[in-house]
């Protein structure tokens, strides 16, 4: 279960990952910040931005059945 | 009338033959009314009173029909009932007994549904508040439809293209038929238990309102309202509303709609991301220049001192150049102008110059003394008349016109009024040539006015 509950954590992290970005953004333009908070902000920023296209890049999604006794198989009744 | 030939009957016997006439002209009547007193025994018989404007009949439903009813007796609802008309003797009653009844108006199964919804909607299962919103960017998405429909096949596809990397877990159920709501329930509450999705599609493909029927069965609305994912209904009807349709956080007409609002598409994603990490960007570019601007500021205020500094230790050493060569100069110069006096210097030229200077001297002598003389007797004329200024001013003047002046022997005090001294006390008396020594014999104060 436990890699299960990982990638659940992931896609949460990229709603969250957004709204983090938007509130780093914000206070960013906001000014006022001296240098050395502003390059922490950013080095925040840029990591949360790199996780977020690492997300948006994945393009192998997986397509599975969750059989009776919650074990998965590739999905592939339906096609054709 | 001989009473012979009356035919007596007793009571029994008169609702006996009652009965028989009702029970057998009304063995099978349809009879169309409002349900009024309705009633549920404990029993399990359900007794009400069928009615109109003008008339009403006592009816009862027992237990053993009442089970196969699809919807719930209530009053004023308006059926259509069959059954028989029986008598009961021991109270001279007759009532409708009642085989079967179904609404009028709504069919029996619209009917139980708005009941359905009724109840449900009253326990508060279909509030906007406890309505879940959707993950903008899903990872899993659990899909619960059947594994064969066109349905299944529209989600992955369309979830596929709008946010390639999303992954999808089907979770296969059959929809429609007796067995469906049970399958429905245990395909979500798999996905629920394997926590995969965080969020999940129900539905299935359009059909006829039964076709759809199990979506508003009353388990399966309570599985999809108390679902802890955020869960979309896909009844594919554009018209018809279920009740899982009331119960799930989003409802969408068709699966293919659910598969476009459960994921976004990627490349509005990416534009959002790019955009942000731009601002972003552009943020600490701000913020640079901004640093770089104040430090310029910094910088050259700290450099104006230095550089004045600098400034002013060139204009001395120019200074101290230019006067270290003036002076060179002027030391050679001097020497120039020395050399040309030595020249010229000649002692009869100094003795001449001698000569004249000591006649001039004796002469500068005479009329100094002169002039001091001359002061001198002046200054002298001028004291004496001072003295003599003076003199008219002195008390010694005064006395000659014959004031004087008294002072006590004792502490030598001035005697300025009779109450100064008393009887007996020696007074000096100072007149213009001498002094008087006199003891006071009496003092007497002039009275004035």
């Amino acid at each position: 279960m436990q890699p299960e509950n990982m990638e659940s954590t992931e896609s949460y992290n990229f709603d969250s990952g957004l709204d983090e970005l938007k509130s780093i953004v914000e206070k960013m333009e906001s000014g006022g910040l001296g240098l050395q908070d502003s390059l922490k902000l950013f080095e925040q920023g840029v990591g949360v931005s790199r996780r977020l296209f690492e997300i948006l890049s994945q393009s192998e999604g997986k397509v599975e059945e969750l059989l009776a006794d919650l074990e998965r198989v590739p999905f592939s009744r339906g096609e054709g | 009338m001989e009473y012979t030939k009356r035919k007596i009957l007793t009571v029994t016997e008169l609702t006996e033959e009652i009965r028989k006439i009702l029970e057998g002209g009304f063995s099978s009547v349809w009879v169309q009314g409002e349900i009024s007193n309705y009633k549920r025994a404990p029993s399990g018989h359900s007794y009400f009173t069928l009615k109109d404007d003008n008339s009403q009949v006592k009816s009862v439903m027992f237990k053993g029909q009442s089970r196969f009813l699809k919807f719930k007796l209530e009053d004023g609802l308006k059926v259509l009932g069959w059954g028989r008309v029986s008598v009961y003797s021991p109270r001279g009653e007759y009532q409708l007994v009642v085989e079967t009844l179904e609404p009028v108006g709504l069919g029996s199964l619209m009917l139980a549904l708005e009941q359905l919804k009724a109840k449900l909607s009253a326990e508060g299962l279909f509030e906007v508040s406890r309505k879940k919103s959707l993950p903008r960017k899903p990872h899993t998405v659990g899909v619960v439809t059947s594994a064969t429909g066109a349905a299944v096949r529209d989600i992955i596809r369309i979830i596929q293209r709008r946010s390639p990397g999303v992954n999808v877990v089907v979770s296969p159920t059959s929809v429609q038929g007796d067995k469906a709501p049970g399958e429905i329930i245990d395909a979500l509450n798999r996905l629920v238990v394997s926590n995969l999705p965080d969020v999940i599609i129900i539905g299935r493909g359009g059909g006829s309102i039964e076709d759809l029927w199990a979506f508003n069965d009353e388990t399966v609305v309570r599985s999809v309202a108390m679902c802890p994912m955020p869960i979309i209904s896909a009844v594919g009807h554009e018209t018809d509303f279920t009740l899982s349709d009331f119960a799930a956080d989003v409802r969408a007409s068709t699966p293919s709609a659910a598969a476009e609002l459960v994921v976004p598409d990627d490349r509005e994603t990416w534009d959002t991301v790019s955009h942000l990490f731009a601002r972003l960007k552009n943020g600490m570019f701000n913020c640079l220049s901004r640093n770089v601007q104040t430090l310029d500021e910094i910088t050259r205020t700290f450099l104006q001192p230095l550089r004045r500094i600098q400034d002013e230790r060139l204009r001395l050493q120019d200074l101290s150049d230019r006067i270290k060569k003036n002076a060179l100069r002027m030391v050679a110069l001097a020497r120039k102008d020395l050399d040309a006096m030595l020249v010229r210097l000649r002692p009869d030229i100094l003795t001449r110059t001698h000569n004249i200077a000591s006649d001039d001297l004796m002469q500068l002598n005479g009329r100094m003394s002169r002039s001091i003389r001359l002061s001198l007797e002046d200054f002298r004329n001028r004291l004496s008349g001072m003295v003599t200024q003076l003199e008219t001013l002195s008390p010694l003047k005064v006395m000659l016109r014959g004031y004087s002046i008294t002072f006590k022997v004792a502490d030598g005090s001035l005697v300025n009024e009779a109450q100064a001294v008393i009887q007996g006390e020696e007074i000096r008396t100072l007149v213009s040539d001498g002094e008087i020594i006199s003891v006071v014999t009496n003092t007497s104060k002039t009275n004035k006015d």
